[in-house]
C-alpha cells in the first residue's frame, strides 16, 4: 500500500523514509558522496552525532541498538568512509545487532572507473551484512529503507547496508512511500514444531544433571522470565555465554555465570559434569565450548534458536528446536510443568550449590587488582546502569566479575572481538539511555584505538565514564606470551604513554589517575555524579593475569587458575 | 563421504545473487566444479545448479548457509548419482567432414556446417570427456565450449536435502 507520493530528491526521500522509521539519531561523518543527504538532513529533526572516525560511528550505532533494542543508524561517505565503517558493521554482524549503514557512492556513471573515493562497497560488505541494497533511482529509496529496517530488526537480527550513488541522491522524482514491504524469500518468523519441543521436554525430564546455557539470542528476545521459570521448576543451574550475560539476573540463586575461555570456575566445571546442556539462543562458538569434542562427549545437547543455519552447525549430533524463542520456551515450560519437578535436594542441585558457594566471585591469582575494581563498579552502579567493555583482559575481567542484573545492560564485542568497541558503544548507549550511567571498562591498548571519540563525547554533550585498567601492555597478548609462549614477550609492551588524564583534559573531559581501591571508589562515585565525560586511569600490574583461563585447544575442564 | 554433489538453488533473478552464493563456497575454499544458471517458470526467479565435491556434513552446512541468503528461495542438494545429469558440448573443428559425420553419428551428436564445422553433443559428462578425447585424436579442435552440467533429481534419488518453501 502506498501512503503518500511527493516530488522529492533522492536525499529528501531518504531523510523522509528514515523519519517514517522513527529514527531519532544518526551517527556519522559526512563526505563528498553524502553531501546531498546531509543537506536534506539539515531540514529534519533527526539528531546527527558527529563521530571522529567512521569505525566509531558504526560502534555508536551498534551500542545504541544494543542498549535500546531499536535499530541503530550510521553513515559514511564512499571509499575510505565505507572501508572505515566496515569494522563496525562486521562487529554488529557477528553479534547479530540491528544496524542500518548508509553509505554514499560515486555517481552511477563513475562506478567501476576507479573514480575518486570509489570502492565496491556492496562487494566488500556482502559477507558481513544480512542484506545490501544499492538503489539506482531515487524512487527505489523508500522501499529499500523500509526493507532495510525490517530485515535488520527481525528474525536473527543484523546489519543492513544501503549504498546510494550521489546522483541518485540528487535526482528528483515523484516518490511513493510504501507502508509495508514484503520481501520474497525472507520469512523471519519461524513457528517452532510443538512435537520437537515436547521431545525436548522429555529429554529435560530424563536428565539427571542438566545445565541451561543462555546466549545473546536470549537477551534480544527477552525470554529471561521464561528461562527462570524453567530453571526454578527443576532447579537447573543457568550458565551463559559472554553474549548471554544479563538474559537472567546473575545474582539469581541458580545463576552460575559465564562458561568459556574465561568462564567462572564453577560454571565450566558444572557444564563438563552435566549430562544435558539446554542451549537457548546460543551458537556454541569456539570461545564458549573450547575443545568441542570434549564439550559434546557424554552429554546431550538441546539447542533452541531462531536461525535454522545454527542447527547442527557446530555440534553435529545435537537436538535442535528451531523457532521463535518466546514461543518455544512457552510451550516447553507448560509441558515441563505437567511433569514431576525435581527435588530441591537432588544430588545435582547439591553439587551446584556446593560449587557455587565456594567459587562464586572467587578471585584467583595474587596481584589481582582488576577484579576488585570491577566488583566496586558493580556495587556502585544501579541495576539499570550500563557497562560496555573493550576487548582483551579488561573484557574478560568484566565477564567474570561484573554481575549483570538486567538484559541490555552489558554491551561487549563477543563475536568479532573488536578492540576500540567499548568507548564509542558507550556513547551510543548513553544516547539511547541518557538518564543512565554508562561505563566503559577499558584497557589502555583498546581505549587508544578509538580514544578520539572523546571529542564526540565532549562536543555533543554525551558524558560517559571510562575506567582504564592500565597495565601499560596489550594485556591479553602479554598473558599468552607469559603462559603459552614461555615469557617470550614481543610487541606487547605499550609503555607509560599517553598520560590518559592529560589526554582526557586535552579534549575537555575530566581525567584522573587513581591510587588504590579507596581512591578509585572516591573518583568513580564523582564520575558517576559528574555531567562530563570522565576518564579514570587505574594503574595495575603488567603481570596481572585473568584467571580462570582455558588455553586454546583445551577443554573447559583444563582451567589455569 | 566425499563425492560429487549437486545443489539446485532457486533464487531471485537479480544482480549480485550468484556472487553471494559462490562467495560462500569460496569462503570454505571449495572449488566449484560446474555452475549453470537458467530461468525457471516463475518470471522473477532463476535456478543455479552448482556441483562441488564434498562430504555429507559439508553439503548440509553449505545448503544451510546458502538458504540463509535472503535472495535464495529454495535449496535442494543431492548426490550426483541421485540425479539425471546432462551437459552440452559445442566443438569447433577442422578436418574431414565425412569422417566427422561418422563420429557424430556414433555418439548421437549433430554436425552443424555454417562456415565452420561445429559438433553439438548432449550427454553425460563422462561421455562428453570421451568424445573430446576422440575428437582431439582425429581432428584439429579450434575451440570447445561446455555448459557445465544441468540436472534434475531422480524420482527414486536418495539422500536428498531440501531447505525452504
Amino acid at each position: 500500500m502506498i501512503v503518500m507520493a511527493s516530488y522529492l530528491s533522492g536525499a529528501q526521500a531518504l531523510v523522509k523514509a528514515l523519519e517514517e522509521e522513527k529514527v531519532e539519531v544518526i551517527f556519522g561523518i559526512p563526505g563528498g558522496a553524502t553531501l546531498p543527504f546531509y543537506d536534506a538532513l539539515k531540514d529534519s529533526n533527526i539528531r546527527h552525532v558527529l563521530a571522529r572516525h567512521e569505525q566509531s560511528a558504526a560502534h555508536m550505532a551498534d551500542g545504541y541498538a544494543r542498549a535500546s533494542g531499536k535499530v541503530g543508524v550510521c553513515t559514511a561517505t564512499s571509499g575510505p568512509g565505507a572501508t572505515n565503517l566496515l569494522t563496525g558493521i562486521a562487529t554488529a554482524y557477528l553479534d547479530s545487532s540491528p544496524v542500518v549503514a548508509l553509505t554514499g557512492q560515486v555517481a552511477k556513471s563513475y562506478i567501476g572507473k576507479d573514480a575518486f573515493q570509489e570502492i565496491d562497497t556492496v562487494g566488500i560488505y556482502t559477507p558481513v551484512v544480512k542484506y545490501a541494497f544499492q538503489p539506482l533511482s531515487a524512487s527505489e529509496i523508500p522501499f529499500d529503507v523500509k526493507a532495510a529496517f525490517y530485515i535488520a530488526s527481525t528474525g536473527r537480527q543484523g546489519p543492513v547496508l544501503i549504498d546510494i550513488p550521489k546522483d541518485v541522491q540528487t535526482e528528483t522524482a515523484e516518490i511513493e512511500f510504501p507502508e509495508k514491504v514484503e520481501i520474497k524469500g525472507y520469512r523471519p518468523y519461524i513457528k517452532p514444531d510443538p512435537e520437537a519441543v515436547r521431545e525436548a521436554a522429555k529429554l529435560i525430564i530424563q536428565a539427571q544433571k542438566p545445565v541451561i546455557l543462555v546466549g545473546g539470542g536470549a537477551v534480544k528476545s527477552e525470554v529471561g522470565p521464561l528461562i527462570l521459570e524453567l530453571a526454578e521448576t527443576f532447579m537447573i543451574p543457568i550458565a551463559s555465554t559472554l553474549m548471554g550475560k544479563g538474559a537472567v539476573p546473575e545474582n539469581h540463586f541458580l545463576s552460575v555465570g559465564p562458561i568459556g575461555m574465561h568462564g567462572t570456575y564453577h560454571a565450566n566445571t558444572l557444564i563438563m559434569e552435566s549430562d544435558l546442556i539446554i542451549g537457548i539462543g546460543v551458537r556454541f562458538s569456539d570461545r564458549t565450548t573450547m575443545d568441542i569434542k570434549e564439550f559434546t562427549k557424554e552429554r546431550m545437547i538441546l539447542h533452541f534458536d531462531i536461525d535454522p543455519t545454527e542447527a547442527r552447525k557446530n555440534i553435529v549430533n545435537e537436538f535442535p528446536v528451531i523457532g521463535d524463542l518466546k514461543e518455544s520456551l512457552t510451550i516447553l515450560v507448560s509441558e515441563i510443568k505437567k511433569m514431576m519437578p525435581y527435588m530441591k535436594n537432588s544430588p545435582w542441585h547439591k553439587r551446584v550449590k556446593e560449587l557455587k558457594d565456594y567459587y562464586d566471585g572467587r578471585i584467583f591469582g595474587e596481584k589481582a587488582m582488576s577484579p576488585l575494581i570491577i566488583k566496586k563498579i558493580r556495587e556502585i552502579l544501579g541495576p539499570d546502569d550500563i557497562v560496555t567493555t573493550e576487548v582483551g583482559q579488561a573484557q574478560a575481567w568484566a565477564e567474570l566479575f561484573y554481575k549483570v542484573l538486567k538484559p541490555r545492560t552489558f554491551i561487549t564485542s563477543g563475536g568479532l572481538g573488536t578492540m576500540g568497541f567499548g568507548f564509542p558503544a558507550a556513547i551510543g548507549a548513553k544516547v539511547a539511555k541518557f538518564d543512565k550511567t554508562v561505563v566503559d571498562i577499558a584497557g589502555d591498548g583498546s581505549f587508544l584505538m578509538t580514544s578520539n571519540s572523546l571529542a564526540t563525547s565532549v562536543a555533543e554533550g554525551i558524558p560517559v565514564v571510562v575506567v582504564i585498567l592500565n597495565n601499560s601492555v596489550l594485556g591479553m597478548i602479554a598473558q599468552w606470551q607469559r603462559i603459552v609462549y614461555n615469557n617470550r614477550y614481543i610487541a606487547s609492551y605499550l609503555g607509560e604513554t599517553p598520560n590518559f588524564p592529560a589526554l582526557a583534559k586535552a579534549y575537555g573531559a575530566e581525567g584522573v589517575r587513581v591510587n588504590g581501591i579507596e581512591d578509585f571508589v572516591k573518583y568513580f562515585k564523582e564520575a558517576v555524579r559528574s555531567e562530563v565525560t570522565y576518564v579514570i586511569d587505574v594503574p595495575i600490574s603488567p603481570e596481572e593475569n585473568v584467571f580462570p583461563f582455558v588455553p586454546a585447544g583445551k577443554s573447559l575442564r583444563e582451567m589455569i587458575v | 563421504m566425499k563425492k560429487e554433489r549437486v545443489f539446485f538453488i532457486t533464487v531471485a533473478d537479480k544482480p549480485g545473487v550468484l556472487f553471494k552464493i559462490t562467495n560462500i563456497f569460496r569462503r570454505k575454499n571449495f572449488n566449484i566444479e560446474s555452475v549453470t544458471v537458467g530461468k525457471t517458470l516463475a518470471e522473477d526467479e532463476s535456478q543455479i545448479i552448482i556441483t562441488i565435491n564434498a562430504d555429507e556434513e559439508e553439503a548440509d552446512s553449505f545448503a544451510r548457509m546458502v538458504k540463509r541468503l535472503i535472495d535464495v528461495y529454495e535449496v535442494v542438494e543431492a548426490p550426483k548419482e541421485s540425479c539425471y545429469v546432462q551437459e552440452l558440448l559445442l566443438a569447433k573443428l577442422e578436418g574431414d567432414p565425412d569422417m566427422l559425420q561418422k563420429v557424430a553419428e556414433n555418439y548421437g551428436a549433430q554436425l552443424i556446417k555454417n562456415g565452420s564445422l561445429i559438433l553439438k553433443y548432449v550427454g553425460e559428462p563422462a561421455n562428453v570427456e570421451e568424445l573430446i578425447k576422440e575428437l582431439s585424436n582425429k581432428f584439429k579442435i579450434i575451440h570447445i565450449s561446455r555448459t557445465g552440467i544441468t540436472a534434475v533429481v531422480k524420482e527414486d534419488g536418495k539422500d536428498i536435502l531440501r531447505f525452504g518453501r
